[in-house]
């Protein structure tokens, strides 16, 4: 007979050290607990194994993709015997090759894996080459002939007017009669903005490994946020049957939405080379191609007409927003749905017509990034706050307080939600108590005052901004996730989800899920890669929703099995159900105690199945697109910050010198992780629009392809002071997993703060009588002219 | 060649030129816990730790590996995180792991080595002051100037550098790991005696200056290399393959940084690091500038004669060193010439120098009594950038008057110019507002700048004027 695992009683004092260290953080007082990334160890000692540190096998060989060198044209033919003839080089395809489908649209067509016939966008892969490299795959990639009868590129919102080229159609979200309000309204403005995009420079770029396998099929190890999408696509690209394909993905080095459809072609196009040669093919993108070939956060053009009464409450707006979404639909109806619903971002709207065009580009097509257009359409709201402010000379924050949704009157969306549960005075009141905004209001004032009287060189502003999330996917069908869920019999537990980790700390919450429904320390639970043959049909990881979601399934799994663990001891030892406790690496009744270990070896001899399935759907969620209507938000995610800047009038640079944040995570399940998402997105969204500056060439080639042209934040960027704080006594009204919040994108637009605090400085360079217009990236240039413009007009008044 | 890795001693018979550090790790010694973000020095994930033996011991220093050149490494110390796997943290991985600060992780091995390097050149400080504070954050601000990190907005990494702060340096387990630190020294010091063969090497090290002046006769095709912080990026990001390398970096006579008759000598070998660190009291306006020249990996590469030999128009040193009247010594085979630097500029990547010839060193002098030298850069992003504009002054004022003056910038031109025309209208004038408020105007003649992705051309030339005026301005006042 198989003997079962020896169960431990002599330790060592090592051993119980750590069981005590361990015991303090386990049974349900884990939840809440800061405890470390679950990879922490592994990433600072350098042991976490990203895909191009996994060991090949023998053999491996290494693709790249030959790029188009125009943006627009129409490929007549290739010559590719140069490619074919290159040292090292196996195999060279094209489209031709492709035995399935070649188009690998997410959710609508219109994304060859390698062109067939019309070039959308420069550097738009022709071919791929596998060769015994990855500098020869590279250098051959560059000797492909291509003949190309280019057609001149579509690239601004202008060229796009007059194509009328579309890649989805337009939609709009309508609540009551906004023209007939507008021409009631006391005061009306109007407003034009230019949103930038945003590379996701995820530092880990896109990379695969594809092993092929012997039933025909092939295993795919690939950095993305939705392996079951690659799985499906890989299958379709190679006319597989999916049960054919696995993938796996452990953990990726950022992702941040640029990894949520862009990582397929790369996965598609190795899996393809390695099922035709049967040799594991790696690819991996050199950063400047990452950056020309993957898509990015769309930019967004606005425009809104506002009418307000005299204490500025927003009595109607008419908007339209014009999203840049490159040469395919990609996910962008998605995105410019999200950036219309948030086009109110925390404001009650009165009444408000908003229309979303979705713009054909001959740039790569734009996809995810943290916020999903969301952060485009606040920015509107934000610009129509400080617009008022400016026109009835107030100070902007009591206009945004005057316009926040309230509890129980002004709280009904454009698109007809109610906000419920979100006590958006209360943040702002606490955070103005904690960030001592007024007073500091009067110090800038006088500092500014001073150096305007004096000539001084720099100039300051303050701004506080609240964030209103809307969490869910959009799409219904997403809303739903699945766990599997194994117990061994030395009490081990090992947890599959359908999230996928990219730095956020899902893995660790998932793990500390399952720890706490089983009262075993952290240590005992083992959270393995995310693979499609663990967990099928997931979702991809996104939409802020990885916990909410799979923390669900993954608790409903760990149920089952403790269901039947305890109905194993009510059985056994004629105990009440309720009696039994699970805690500290025990469980529990009145009259007995053993460990969990032994537990499931009692189970295991009872032939107790100690395997589950997990799953969970979002419930009360409903979306008529048709009408535009509905609650397609289970809840709402909220915050505000403030920020100080600090400007330098000779050049437009500026530093950010104080950020104080307060947010809403409802139960915090990991505070150290949530304040960490808080801190890094409000980087994120302050470098998107600062210093994050996309720059196409005429012929629609990216200028901007590296970092040393591209900048995101660096260490000296961070605020020297820098003050997080969760909001205290939350509790998310919704029963989401243990009442928590959804923290992963809705911090990221803590950042327009910054912006909002540089026009605020702008203001008053310009004597307090210029409403400037600052578009994004708000780089030092855009500043210094916007203060040019400020002063020009100050001269003016006075002469 | 022969160098140390972590604790192994490694033979390398003539390594390809073109080999870089970063693909010797990962391809060749199955190293994978040094990544790659970006393959051209602008991330950091890369960093890894090179000692160097000097007379007081090896100094240590943070690198990127992948722009370093393998074939520069002969007797040098290479540490990288797998040294530090052992089954306790370092001090500076047990911080980063309580205060949160990975999350993707894949940054985070270039953090740690950049913060190891900080924390073994750094003496312990309890912070007990908002000044000392504020000096901790700098020099940490300094120290991780050259790796970015998109998720976690450094806030965590730098609370765990404030945890360290005032840690014991003394129990350091890192040497522990390696066989102790004299164990190290000893070894580096036993390769650099053996005798090398490094002249006619395809990456040659030549050891003095005749054996380097012969090797470039021999081969004036090859190029001459120093921290290869810009050359690597035709290997790595422009696919070049690269026959033969001539690195200046172990000529022994070109070391030395040093102060003569109120001038600096700086040698052909001295990197930016080494001349930040030497300017800190004599020229502090070199120092300030160099803080924002690139990143502390990078300057602990590049030298300040490959900024000038390079002669690229972005560069940031020359238009200081022109406004200093820096002169260069130049050296084919045994002859030396000098030229003023503001001659050595021809064109567009062209330099006065002779097929054969190399930069030996510049000679720099410092400011005279009475003359007051500024330099301002100008960049999208504070740190690790390329100007938009980078303005240099010079002037000296004698009873209101403008009796010397030079104005330099780099991003301006097709080479760091100077500002002729303005200068010539300044000279022996009385500084007034109305004379101040005529620059933009004479600008206009000296420099007609273009527009990329950095700036366009209208920016470049008001911050420049802008950046003038404020000069002249603190100058009246």
């Amino acid at each position: 007979m198989r003997k079962l695992p020896q169960i431990k009683h002599q330790t060592s004092a090592a051993e119980v050290q750590a069981a005590q260290s361990a015991s303090k953080s386990s049974g349900n007082s884990i939840m809440g607990k800061a405890t470390p990334h679950e990879s922490a160890h592994l990433h600072l000692t350098g042991k976490a194994l990203y895909i191009d540190d996994i060991a090949v096998p023998v053999g491996c060989l290494h693709a790249y993709v030959g790029m188009a060198t125009v943006a627009c044209g129409v490929l007549i033919s290739q010559d590719l015997s140069a490619v074919t003839g290159a040292d090292g080089v196996v195999d060279v395809i094209t489209a031709k090759e492709i035995p399935g489908q070649v188009d690998i649209g997410a959710v609508f067509a219109g994304d060859p894996l390698l062109v067939e016939e019309q070039i959308n966008y420069f550097g738009q892969p022709l071919f791929a080459v596998a060769a015994t490299s990855r500098d020869a795959a590279r250098k051959a990639a560059l000797l492909g002939q291509a003949e190309i009868n280019a057609e001149q590129p579509l690239l601004t919102l202008e060229q796009a007017l007059v194509s009328k080229k579309q890649v989805r159609p337009s939609h709009s979200l309508v609540k009551g009669d906004c023209a007939k309000a507008l021409k009631a309204s006391t005061n009306t403005l109007t407003i034009h903005q230019q949103v930038g995009g945003q590379e996701h420079f995820y530092l880990e770029g896109q990379v695969c490994l594809a092993i092929p396998q012997d039933n025909g099929g092939v295993l795919v190890h690939t950095s993305s946020q939705h392996p079951s999408e690659v799985q499906k696509l890989v299958a379709e690209v190679l006319a597989l049957p999916m049960h054919k394909v696995v993938v796996d993905t452990r953990r990726m080095g950022g992702g941040f939405g640029g990894k949520e459809t862009q990582a397929a072609q790369w996965a598609c196009l190795a899996a393809l080379l390695a099922v035709r040669n049967q040799k594991a093919v790696k690819m991996r993108l050199a950063r400047s191609d990452d950056m020309a070939l993957t898509g990015k956060r769309h930019p967004f053009i606005n425009q809104a007409q506002v009418g307000f009464d005299q204490q500025g409450q927003i009595t109607a707006v008419n908007a339209e927003l014009n999203g840049m979404c490159g040469f395919s639909p990609d996910l962008s109806d998605a995105i410019v749905d999200r950036a219309m619903f948030h086009t109110d971002n925390a404001y009650y709207l009165p009444a408000a017509t908003i229309t979303g065009h979705r713009w054909f580009q001959n740039t790569v097509s734009n996809t995810a990034f943290r916020g999903f257009g969301g952060p485009q359409g606040m920015m509107l709201a934000e610009q129509i706050m400080d617009d008022i402010a400016r026109s009835l000379g107030k100070d902007p924050l009591l206009i945004r307080q005057a316009n926040l949704y309230g509890q129980d009157d002004r709280n009904i969306t454009p698109y007809h939600q109610t906000v419920k549960g979100v006590d958006l005075q209360r943040i702002m009141q606490e955070l103005i108590e904690s960030s001592d905004y007024w007073a500091r209001r009067q110090e800038i004032r006088s500092y500014n005052q001073n150096a305007l009287k004096t000539g001084g060189r720099y100039i300051k502003g303050l701004a506080l901004t609240p964030v209103k999330f809307g969490i869910s996917f959009t799409a219904m069908f997403l809303n739903q996730a699945g766990a599997l869920v194994h117990i061994y019999t030395d009490g081990t537990v090992q947890v599959s989800h359908g999230g996928t980790e990219m730095g956020q700390g899902l893995y660790t919450k998932i793990g500390q899920i399952v720890a706490a429904e089983l009262g075993l320390p952290l240590a005992h639970i083992e959270v393995t890669s995310t693979r499609t043959d663990k967990v099928p049909n997931t979702s991809p990881t996104a939409a802020s929703s990885g916990t909410d979601l799979n923390g669900q399934a993954a608790r409903n799994a760990a149920l089952t099995i403790k269901q039947r663990l305890i109905d194993h001891i009510v059985e056994s030892y004629q105990v009440e159900s309720e009696d039994v406790v699970f805690s500290d690496g025990k469980v529990s009744w009145p009259s007995h105690s053993m460990s969990f270990a032994e537990l499931t070896q009692q189970a295991y001899l009872a032939r107790i199945s100690m395997s589950a399935t997990g799953y969970y759907r979002t419930p009360k969620i409903h979306y008529d697109r048709q009408q535009a209507k509905g609650n397609p938000f289970f809840y709402y995610s909220c915050g505000a910050s403030v920020s100080e800047v600090k400007v330098d009038t000779f050049t437009g640079t500026y530093t950010v010198s104080r950020v104080d944040i307060l947010h809403d995570v409802g139960e915090s399940i990991n505070p150290g992780i949530d304040i960490g998402q808080i801190e890094g997105g409000f980087i994120q969204g302050m470098g998107w629009l600062t210093t994050e500056e996309l720059v196409w060439g005429q012929d629609g080639r990216l200028q901007t392809n590296g970092g040393a042209s591209y900048k995101i934040p660096a260490v000296g960027d961070t605020p020297k002071q820098f003050n997080v704080t969760l909001l205290q006594d939350s509790k998310n009204h919704e029963a989401t997993i243990y009442h928590s919040k959804a923290v992963g994108e809705p911090p990221l637009m803590h950042g327009i703060s910054v912006w909002s605090a540089l026009r605020d400085a702008i203001w008053a360079a310009g004597g307090e009588q210029v409403n400037p217009q600052l578009d994004t990236p708000a780089t030092p240039e855009r500043v210094l002219w916007a203060l040019q413009a400020a002063k020009t007009s100050i001269a003016e008044g006075a002469s | 060649m022969h160098l140390l890795l972590n604790q192994s001693t490694i033979e390398i018979v003539d390594p390809a030129a073109d080999t870089t550090l970063l693909h010797w790790l990962r391809e060749s010694q199955h190293l994978t816990a040094t990544k790659e973000g970006c393959a051209v020095g602008d991330c950091g994930a890369c960093t890894v730790m090179v000692g160097e033996l000097t007379q007081t011991g090896i100094v240590y220093r943070s690198v990127n590996a992948c722009i370093t050149l393998l074939g520069s490494l002969q007797a040098r110390h290479v540490i990288t995180l797998d040294a530090l796997q052992g089954p306790i943290l370092h001090p500076v991985q047990q911080s980063m792991v309580d205060c949160h600060s990975s999350q993707c992780g894949f940054c985070s091995p270039g953090f740690v080595m950049s913060l190891v390097v900080w924390w073994l050149n750094t003496p312990a400080d309890t912070l007990s002051t908002p000044q000392a504070f504020a000096n901790h954050r700098h020099g940490v601000e300094l120290a991780l100037s050259g790796n970015l990190c998109r998720c976690t907005g450094y806030h965590p990494i730098l609370l765990a550098a404030d945890q360290l702060a005032p840690m014991d340096r003394a129990t350091d387990p890192l040497f522990n790991q390696l066989g102790g630190y004299d164990h190290c020294h000893a070894q580096l010091k036993y390769m650099a005696s053996k005798p090398q063969q490094a002249s006619a090497a395809v990456y040659a090290t030549p050891t003095n200056l005749a054996e380097l002046a012969l090797a470039y006769e021999a081969y004036p095709a090859a190029r001459l290399v120093a921290g290869s912080t810009d050359l690597a990026l035709d290997i790595t990001h422009g696919l070049k393959s690269i026959d033969r390398l001539i690195d200046v970096t172990g000529v022994a006579e070109l070391q030395s940084i040093e102060k003569r008759d109120n001038q600096l000598h700086i040698g052909a070998g001295v990197t930016l690091s080494e001349v930040e660190a030497f300017c800190q009291n004599d020229l502090p306006v070199m120092s300030d500038l160099l803080v924002g020249f690139a990143s502390r990996q990078v300057r602990n590469r590049a030298t300040l004669v490959g900024n000038i030999a390079n002669s690229s128009p972005i560069a940031d040193l020359p238009p200081l060193l022109l406004v200093m009247d820096a002169q260069l010594i130049l050296q084919l085979g045994l002859k030396q010439r000098m030229i003023a630097l503001k001659d050595f500029n021809l064109g567009y990547k062209q330099t006065a120098l002779e097929v054969g010839e190399f930069i030996h060193s510049v000679i720099l002098p410092l400011p005279s009594k009475g003359q007051r030298v500024w330099v301002e850069k100008v960049s999208k992003r504070a740190e690790d950038d390329i100007s938009a504009t980078c303005v240099a002054m010079s002037v000296t004022l004698e009873q209101g008057a403008i009796v010397q003056i030079n104005i330099a910038c780099g991003g301006m031109a097709a080479i760091p110019k100077m500002a002729n025309a303005t200068q010539s209208q300044l000279l022996g004038q009385a500084l007034t507002h109305q004379l101040i408020a005529q620059v933009p105007a004479w600008l206009t003649q000296d420099y007609q700048p273009i527009a990329d992705m950095r700036a366009s051309a209208d920016y470049r030339q008001q911050v420049t004027a802008n950046i003038i005026q404020g000069f002249l301005q603190a100058v009246m006042a």
